[in-house]
């Protein structure tokens, strides 16, 4: 029987930097199924019925930022893991991300091919 | 003159002397004087006169005291025993004594004056008493002894007295002292304060310009991180589709790199002007 792919979220408020990552992951060979969200709102409901094994997600977006939405995930109990994936470089926001038991890994945008094969090696090696 | 009046005249002047001695102002040892001076001795008119830093006299009559210190002068027999030195003993003339406003007779009386030096000042004790009231040399005794002791207390008090003003005159400058120190006091603490207002104004300037900064740096990074993700993933397009759907979002993505950077130089260039102004 075949092995289910690991099903991937993509939230970032920008449609391009959802399709890049997309193709970055392509690219770099890893199977997996992905969804992608503008809203942040979006995937919260829909990880109710459909709990992702990794969720890409960005700090700065209106409405939900990337930290309410990490608090969101607590409060949910969600057994998803995050890799933050976000234009910003401060030390700050990369301490905060990592006070979060969820979040796995924090990589500056873009995301690359390498990342991608690396994150892939260290988390899902099946 | 009698022993019993002899002793009388000791013990009058024993009880001068103390109360001379306790006297703490001169008025108050004018007072003693004009009081008791006529228990010890007969006169019509007596005085004390003494050339001091500050020179004075005591005249006493019957009926009235009179101290001078800025209205001092010299009477005119005693300039002449200051330039002699001898007793004198002569009747009495009541010229030159009008202020003391006497009223003696004059060949009914007879002045007695003699010259002591005092530390080294000039004192003058004179005597005017009835003709009859013959002066004996024990009294002159008395006289001068009397005019010692009334004379180093004069200069005790004066002493005090130049004490208590110089005291009230270091009192009043420290007072001033104290009232500078506070006004410099004032300045300092006020420079202080404004010092620290212009500190926290530049320290919250800076915090302001760091901050724009950091805003304007992520908000630059944001679409130039995917211009950067985008050429990435174009060299591996080949579906013709996705491909021009890269270089719109590249366009799109330039086009907003480019108008985040003209906010950030308008922006910047009107801080600039107002921080000039």
């Amino acid at each position: 029987m075949k092995k289910k792919q690991p099903l991937l979220y993509l939230v970032d408020d920008q449609k391009i930097v959802n399709f890049v990552n997309q193709k970055v992951i392509e690219n770099a060979g890893v199977a997996c199924e992905m969804l992608a969200f503008e809203d942040p709102r979006e995937a919260l409901v829909k990880l109710t019925d459909l709990v992702p094994d990794y969720i890409l997600l960005d700090i700065q977006m209106p409405e939900v930022n990337g930290w309410q939405f990490l608090e969101s995930l607590q409060r949910q109990q969600c057994r998803s893991k995050v890799v933050m994936v976000t234009s910003s470089t401060s030390p700050l926001d990369r301490k905060r991300a990592a006070s979060f038991d969820a979040v796995v890994d924090y990589i500056v945008k873009p995301l690359s091919v390498e990342e991608v094969q690396k994150l892939s090696q260290q988390h899902c090696s099946h | 003159m009698g022993q019993t009046a002899t002793l009388f005249r000791y013990e009058a002047l024993s009880k001068v002397t103390s109360k001379v001695f306790n006297s703490t102002s001169l008025e108050e040892l004018n007072a003693v004087l004009h009081q008791h001076l006529k228990y010890i001795f007969d006169f019509s008119f007596f005085r004390i006169a003494v050339d001091f830093k500050e020179p004075l006299s005591l005249s006493y009559t019957g009926a009235n005291s009179f101290v001078e210190r800025e209205t001092f002068q010299w009477l005119a027999h005693e300039n002449s025993l200051i330039a002699t030195q001898i007793p004198i003993s002569e009747p009495f003339t009541s010229e030159g004594f009008e202020a003391y406003k006497l009223t003696p007779t004059n060949d009914a009386h007879t002045l007695y004056a003699w010259h002591h030096f005092f530390k080294e000042c000039h004192m003058c004790i004179t005597l005017v008493q009835p003709k009859e009231a013959t002066l004996f040399w024990s009294e002159t005794d008395v006289l001068l002894m009397l005019s010692e002791i009334v004379v180093a207390k004069v200069s005790k008090l004066a002493y005090l007295d130049l004490i208590d003003r110089k005291n009230k005159e270091l009192a009043l400058a420290l007072t001033e002292i104290e009232r500078q120190n506070e006004d410099i006091q004032a300045i300092v603490s006020n420079q202080e304060s404004i010092i620290e207002q212009r500190t926290n104004e530049l320290r919250e300037k800076n915090k302001t310009l760091l901050e724009i900064a950091t805003i304007n740096a992520h908000s630059l990074r944001e679409p130039l991180a995917r211009i950067l993700g985008l050429i990435q993933v174009a060299k591996g397009l080949t579906n013709k589709e996705e491909r021009d759907l890269t270089i719109e979002y590249l366009s799109a993505s330039a086009e907003e790199l480019d108008q985040r950077l003209q906010d950030i130089i308008a922006r910047s260039t009107q801080h600039f002007k107002e921080s000039l102004q």
